[in-house]
């Protein structure tokens, strides 16, 4: 699969860390030309410097808040030699109960991630157009569909990340650009290494899965990597759920059912 | 070690199921491979067929008592089974009236019936090695309806999802993940390559985290969403205004 990926280009926002800088890495050293965009430009220029042993990486400063993301994107663009694929990945979550949820947190979670979904893809898309296999990923959040209290404004910004996404794979598909989304529970990254570290959190994430496994920053990397760069006839306007099962049960078991399962009696 | 793996292959004759079985023989993997008529796949992989790494199981996709056979048989052969592809495909009739009983049975048997008892044959020999994978082959008929077409088999595939999803809870516990994998096109010749599709049936089967599950993943090439938006999407720039527009009062 490495060779697909040589020399072909992608700008990924929020690259700096966390997510961003997992889909950035698997992307380099598929042999991806990257353009790391974040607003934290003493991490992303130490993120690109590390990625630049795998692949030629850029860092550019970009803040997803701000709205207008034609510079950065101009920039990046300029750096790369065009764009052929481009990873919304810029990123805030709010948990918080509803009474303490301010209308400066409201404004900044809808800001930071809906402006950074939508303002990247339109700066890109002429660049887009002209690329290789053009694809745009969304991350949006098992939060999207499924309610568990304390994420009122981060669940709302995620499902609108999803819609966005399914509209402009609509409006784009006949130019030939595919947007894809992925839906992940919660990952673990460097971000939230600390909270981790609380057993009843680790627990909780744990048991609020079916394989009892906290999803990892590079296999969520992988699988946007298998959109990106996987055959342009299987994904496209695709919301793909990365959450260990948790929306598809109410209560996880506690003993398995086939304890008493005897191999050749089974029939 | 992939290797030490064994999947079984339900409908390995069809394209996507013959596709799977050769990527499975390429991988190294052990092999049963289910279905009527396998004599295509046996001269592609007659060399781990001779070497003992590939069973054929010869069975009508009906015949549920002969498919379990045929699955314990193997596993007691090859000693474990570590992956289960469903890829058994019975389009059956179309629209309403075209419809008899004995289509209906067909089409709910080898669409439904067949998964079913295929994974519960496989179960305790998954089990028993610590784990194991299913991947189903399902499509967007099972969500997505022009009316007229695969009604029967659209049911029936939509009854596969939701085993996907029963099978993820319900074998959590044995670390057996289920997955279903919705193949469509938007028009008949747009069917998307089997190559392809099975190239990441087989990365479901042995790559993927195993945080992936319980999941319905459309590899349509968006054929089934984009069908409407796209209608829209060229309606709407014909006549498209340039500024936003703000519905009238009371709208």
């Amino acid at each position: 699969m490495t060779e697909r990926g040589t020399g072909r280009r992608a700008v990924v926002t929020g690259g700096a860390r966390g997510l961003g800088a997992a889909v950035a890495d698997r992307l380099a050293r598929a042999g991806w030309r990257i353009a790391l965009l974040d607003h934290d430009v003493e991490a992303g220029q130490a993120r690109a410097e590390r990625l630049n042993a795998l692949a030629p990486t850029w860092f550019v400063p970009y803040d997803a808040a701000g709205g207008d993301a034609s510079a950065a994107i101009e920039a990046a663009a300029e750096r790369l030699g065009g764009v052929d694929a481009l990873v919304c990945a810029a990123h805030l979550s709010c948990e918080k109960p509803v009474e303490r949820i301010s209308q400066a947190d409201w404004d900044r979670v809808l800001d930071v991630d809906l402006n950074g979904a939508f303002f990247p893809v339109q700066a890109a898309r002429d660049y887009l157009v002209a690329g290789t296999d053009p694809c745009v990923v969304h991350l949006s959040s098992a939060q999207a569909r499924v309610g568990t209290g304390l994420h009122a404004v981060y669940s709302a910004a995620m499902a609108a990340v999803a819609a966005l996404s399914r509209s402009l794979a609509a409006e784009l598909a006949p130019l030939g650009v595919r947007c894809c989304c992925v839906s992940p529970y919660t990952v673990s990254t460097e971000s939230n290494q600390a909270r981790f570290q609380d057993p009843d959190w680790r627990r909780l994430q744990e048991s609020s899965v079916l394989n009892g496994a906290v999803i990892q920053a590079p296999e969520l990397a992988e699988l946007v990597y298998q959109i990106v760069a996987g055959p342009v006839g299987l994904f496209n306007a695709c919301d793909i759920v990365l959450d260990g099962g948790m929306h598809v049960f109410r209560e996880r078991p506690t003993v398995s059912p086939y304890q008493s399962a005897d191999p050749g009696k089974v029939a | 070690m992939v290797q030490d793996k064994v999947a079984v292959v339900v409908g390995a004759a069809g394209p996507i199921g013959s596709a799977c079985a050769q990527r499975f023989a390429r991988r190294g993997l052990r092999l049963l491979l289910i279905d009527q008529d396998l004599s295509q796949l046996a001269d592609c992989l007659a060399q781990p067929i001779a070497a003992g790494r590939v069973e054929l199981g010869v069975c009508d996709l009906t015949d549920v008592p002969a498919v379990v056979q045929a699955i314990d048989a193997a596993a007691a052969r090859f000693g474990r089974i570590d992956v289960l592809a469903n890829c058994a495909l019975e389009v059956g009739p179309d629209g309403c009236w075209e419809v008899d009983e004995a289509a209906w049975q067909r089409c709910l048997r080898v669409n439904m019936k067949l998964p079913f008892f295929a994974l519960q044959a496989c179960v305790p020999h998954m089990r028993r090695v610590g784990g194991g994978r299913v991947v189903n082959l399902s499509s967007t008929l099972s969500e997505y309806t022009d009316g007229q077409q695969g009604l029967i088999f659209g049911l029936a595939k939509a009854g596969l999802n939701s085993m996907t999803r029963q099978w993820a809870v319900d074998l959590c516990l044995d670390n057996i993940q289920a997955n279903s994998l919705w193949v469509g096109h938007d028009r008949p010749e747009n069917l998307p390559d089997p190559a392809q599709v099975a190239e990441w049936a087989v990365w479901l089967a042995l790559d993927a985290t195993s945080s992936l599950n319980g999941a319905q993943i459309p590899v349509d090439g968006g054929a089934a969403l984009l069908r409407q938006g796209r209608l829209l999407a060229s309606a709407s720039r014909a006549g498209a205004p340039d500024q936003p527009t703000r519905p009238a009062q009371g709208e």
